[in-house]
């Protein structure tokens, strides 16, 4: 069998044991997976490539300790997530943002209020608070349901369900969507 | 789910819509990672730059920019793994350079020596060890005569300085290469011992 048709198991097996083909092969099976999480997260182009990066030297480091309890894929996005919020962090920590591409102007919406067919959501979805765009991006970029959320974010389904609707409402209001809009977005309600 | 429609799907496709990634940063990304494979090695890269990708990419770009497109126009027999990865249908890009001279062997891995990527095949017969740049043999090792055991390496440290080339099966005994500064390790059994180590090949 060639290593790149194998199943996850066998490689993951053979990876545990510091194969390293076996380890490339698997990194390129999830990598889009994994930059997917981090580029919707971290928003910033070179930070979310800074955080693919963590997140892969982050796998093959814990590799050893996956111990099959969670789906491989779930483990995987846990570790991307991570990753992308440490990256997050330390952006936060900067003393002044001087990237331009981490500034953008809030979209505006059009006069009937649809969402605009070249809306930047990657950009809206930079206004949300962190745990609502990490649920938002775990369930839709990553295709998670609602019980792998919760395992990955620590939280009661109910939590992610909250958050999922939460999130969901101030995009669309961020977008302009005034089916589900009440106005402008307004920062002050982002906790509520 | 019926929550997802709660979504506009444009806001839905809009979010999963990103560029791929070029060979490149791809294949930069996953070399780094594989470094910490060693912990001898991932101590030491703790302390490089988050942004080291890009000169490792600008690296790659070069060294395996050709075997990225090699890898991408050849037919390949590999099936899609995932569909949610569909670019993934290759093999492992480090393997592939020198495979069209070397019918019947399969690739254990590589490591570096002298500044040069070097490249491990395996027949049944023997290990074959080539320059990745010019596909040159440096040298050829028979097998070691070896007592069967269903036991791979079930792990164990590598020495500093010593890099995991990879693992391969003779006889349905699982072995695992090791390159160290200056030879080829052949590990094997429960415990990882040396069961072989020849000098690393230099040249024809």
């Amino acid at each position: 069998m060639n290593i790149s048709s194998a199943p996850d198991d066998l490689l993951i097996q053979r990876a545990k044991r510091g194969d390293s083909v076996a380890t490339d092969a698997l990194l390129r099976l999830h990598y889009d997976s994994v930059r997917a999480v981090c580029h919707r997260i971290v928003v910033n182009k070179a930070d979310a490539e800074d955080a693919t990066q963590h997140a892969l030297i982050s796998i093959v480091r814990a590799l050893p300790g996956f111990d099959g309890r969670a789906k491989f894929s779930t483990w995987v996005y846990r570790i991307a997530t991570n990753a992308a919020l440490d990256e997050v962090r330390r952006i936060r920590r900067r003393p002044t943002p001087t990237d331009i591409d981490a500034t953008f102007v809030l979209p505006v919406a059009d006069a009937t209020g649809a969402v605009e067919a070249q809306m930047d959501v990657a950009q809206a979805l930079a206004l949300l608070p962190e745990e609502y765009r990490t649920t938002l991006v775990l369930r839709h970029v990553a295709d998670l349901d609602y019980e792998e959320i919760a395992e990955i974010q620590g939280v009661p389904v109910g939590t992610v369900r909250s958050r999922l609707a939460r999130g969901r409402a101030q995009l669309a209001e961020i977008l302009g969507n005034q089916d589900t809009s009440t106005g402008r977005h307004n920062p002050d309600e982002r906790n509520t | 789910m019926s929550d997802d429609e709660q979504l506009d799907p444009r806001i839905v496709a809009a979010l999963r819509d990103l560029p791929a990634a070029s060979n490149e940063i791809r294949d930069a990304h996953i070399a780094e990672a594989l470094s910490h494979i060693s912990p001898s090695v991932s101590q030491r890269s703790a302390q490089r730059s988050p942004r080291r990708w890009l000169a490792v990419a600008a690296a790659l770009a070069v060294l395996v920019g050709g075997n990225a497109l090699y890898a991408s126009l050849s037919p390949s027999t590999d099936s899609t793994v995932s569909p949610r990865n569909s670019a993934v249908t290759t093999v492992p890009t480090k393997g592939s350079v020198c495979d069209a001279g070397l019918a019947g062997y399969t690739i254990v891995g590589t490591y570096s020596s002298a500044g040069s990527v070097r490249e491990v095949w395996t027949s049944k017969q023997n290990l074959v060890v080539v320059d990745q740049t010019s596909c040159a043999q440096l040298g050829t090792i028979t097998h070691p005569a070896i007592v069967a055991s269903n036991n791979g390496c079930a792990g164990f440290s590598l020495g500093a300085g010593n890099q995991a080339v990879g693992t391969y099966s003779v006889a349905g005994t699982e072995l695992t290469l090791v390159a160290t500064p200056t030879e080829l390790q052949i590990h094997g059994g429960s415990s990882c011992e040396v069961i072989a180590s020849y000098p690393l090949p230099v040249g024809p």
